[in-house]
């Protein structure tokens, strides 16, 4: 099993279209950090104090908060085009390093060399977890990399719960008292939320293989699938006001609704019986013959 | 009369795929009439004492389509308190007709396709066949998808019109809707977006010809949502969206604009498809 995981891990870590979704994935981080730097620019340059001291004749007290860290990072700020669209990619970006793995090795013949050296249960939990691992990775990197590159330009000044007009979370949130306390580990805790989101997400094409034995098929018949999860949420707007769906959930603040663990788990749940249960029965049943 | 008896070959080839997709485009336009009666109801909760009152808003078929798959404005009353809103569905139906016309090429040469334009003697026909098959899938998918949509529409009591309600229009898109022709909004509801997404998905099968069909598709996604963001007639996806149509009158993407950008496209995508197509070597494709 052990040689199997690194195997896979390392056919995930040196694959090309993990490099493709992570180039693709940090143009959209820099464009919305581009977007967040120059509206603090615009907000808070040496222009705009003066102007503000020679009208009012004082310098009254700047709502520094209004531009934080915590609330223009890629997975808080909501108000770029760019991060929408990053975050309705990122299922998809996430599927990609290891979505079409199953099936090409299915239809080049590989399995039939490889499962007889290490059995077939072997192989497939070796596979989704290097799929699991790889979506991720991916998810979390650009996270990451968004907090890396605001925290470079935009000062990481705590929020106050009194100014939720700049930090909507409300008491009840997921990690609430968290988000305010040790707001930095918040980021960190919401990045580990998204790297298992992410992960689900990259175990989902792996079933939908034993379904359209396509790799193309599989990897975007299953993102459709997780747009269709996200539409769901207009069945439930307005008569249950919690954030239902999962595009919106992997927000730190979510835009619409406010988010509840459970719906959370929920997701978490779903997502894991609709891949990884059918994909291990049938690949456990799997025959290379 | 090769052309013909290609695409003889490659309807029949592709018959059971081409079945599975009219089923998932009824799927998929249920889905979006059923998102249509809950955000309808949603959005005027509060104006109406039950789920059954929804009948007293007249909302007709067109009211529907921009409801669902109208796009959206980028007005700044439409920018929500947290953000900005994306016309999930609307994406949605365009990355449909994507996924059924992605396979069609690379799928063929991966299989049969190589002895059918050996045996042609030249690619291009074969390309050309596969173009019409992909004309055959966009319009079929357009057809089929308001059939059903207008369908649910008569049997759930709605005005079989393509008028908007003006009322409804304002509180939903917060803008005004001045009433034109029923042909202008029948071209802006229906041909619109089918010959934009007609043109993309030709644009992708070239693509495919270059790249992969993942990065094909992925570049053809970002392409669609870029338009939702950006109110620019380079991005095509802007002609899609009837409410950002000439007949609705705010953002004035009209058709012949449309039809002469995506023509021009087409034409240059089938070209530079025929030139690659041409000059592949067959022996070291994969």
């Amino acid at each position: 099993m052990k040689a199997i995981l690194k195997l896979e891990l390392n056919k995930a870590f040196k694959n090309p279209l993990l490099l493709f979704s992570i180039i693709l994935g940090s143009i959209l981080v820099l464009l919305s950090a581009i977007h967040v730097i120059n509206g603090f620019n615009d907000e808070f340059s040496t222009k705009n104090l003066v102007e503000e001291v020679n009208r009012t004749g004082k310098l009254v007290e700047i709502q520094a908060d209004s531009y934080t860290l915590y609330n223009k990072w890629i997975g808080a700020e909501m108000t770029s085009q760019v991060s929408i669209a990053f975050f309705y990619l990122l299922p998809l970006l996430a599927m990609l390093p290891c979505g079409f793995s199953l099936g090409s090795e299915i239809n080049s013949g590989y399995t039939k060399h490889i499962i007889p050296r290490c059995g077939r249960k072997n192989y497939i939990f070796a596979k989704y977890i290097s799929a699991f691992i790889a979506g991720g990775f991916v998810t979390s990197v650009l996270l990451l990399l968004s907090v890396l590159i605001v925290a470079a330009f935009i000062p990481a000044i705590a929020p106050k719960v009194f100014n939720t007009m700049f930090y909507p979370i409300i008491h009840g949130n997921v990690l609430s008292k968290m988000a305010f306390q040790r707001p930095l580990l918040f980021i960190f805790s919401y990045i580990g939320i998204d790297f298992i989101f992410g992960g689900l997400f990259a175990c989902l094409p792996l079933t939908a293989t034993f379904i359209f034995h396509k790799p193309i098929s599989a990897v975007v018949s299953s993102y459709i699938l997780v747009l269709f999860c996200d539409m769901v949420r207009s069945f439930f707007l307005y008569l249950f006001f919690v954030e239902i769906s999962p595009i919106n959930l992997m927000h730190a603040i979510p835009p619409l609704n406010e988010s509840r663990f459970y719906m959370i788990a929920l997701w978490y749940g779903i997502f894991f019986v609709l891949s990884v249960p059918y994909g291990i029965c049938k690949g456990v049943k799997y025959e290379i013959i | 009369m090769k052309l013909f008896k290609v695409l003889r070959y490659d309807m029949q080839r592709n018959k059971f795929n081409f079945i599975k997709y009219l089923l998932l485009t009824c799927v998929a336009f249920s889905f979006f009439y059923l998102l249509f009666v809950f955000d309808s109801f949603h959005q005027f909760a509060y104006f109406l004492t039950g789920p059954d009152k929804i009948d007293e808003l007249n909302l007709s078929v067109g009211d529907g389509i921009l409801f669902e798959l109208g796009g959206s404005l980028l007005l700044p009353n439409n920018i929500q308190k947290r953000g900005i809103s994306f016309p999930a569905s609307f994406f949605l139906s365009n990355i449909l007709v994507l996924y059924f016309t992605l396979n069609y090429l690379i799928d063929d040469l991966n299989h049969g396709g190589i002895q059918i334009f050996t045996r042609l003697g030249n690619m291009k026909t074969w390309l050309r066949s596969k173009c019409i098959l992909n004309i055959i899938t966009v319009i079929s998918y357009y057809v089929l998808g308001f059939i059903i949509f207008g369908f649910l529409c008569f049997l759930n009591n709605k005005i079989m019109s393509l008028q908007p309600n003006a009322d409804v229009f304002s509180v939903n898109f917060h803008a005004i809707y001045k009433p034109t022709s029923d042909w202008k909004l029948f071209i802006a509801f229906f041909i619109q977006p089918a010959v934009v997404m007609l043109c993309l998905s030709i644009l992708q099968m070239t693509l495919t010809l270059f790249i992969k069909p993942v990065y094909a598709f992925t570049a053809i996604c970002i392409y669609i949502m870029l338009g939702v963001f950006f109110v620019n007639p380079a991005f095509l996806s802007n002609y899609a969206m009837p409410l950002r149509s000439s007949a609705i009158g705010i953002y004035n993407f009209d058709f012949l604009s449309c039809f002469l950008i995506c023509l021009v496209i087409i034409i240059l995508s089938i070209v530079t498809g025929q030139k690659r197509a041409s000059c592949m070597d067959i022996l070291g494709m994969r």
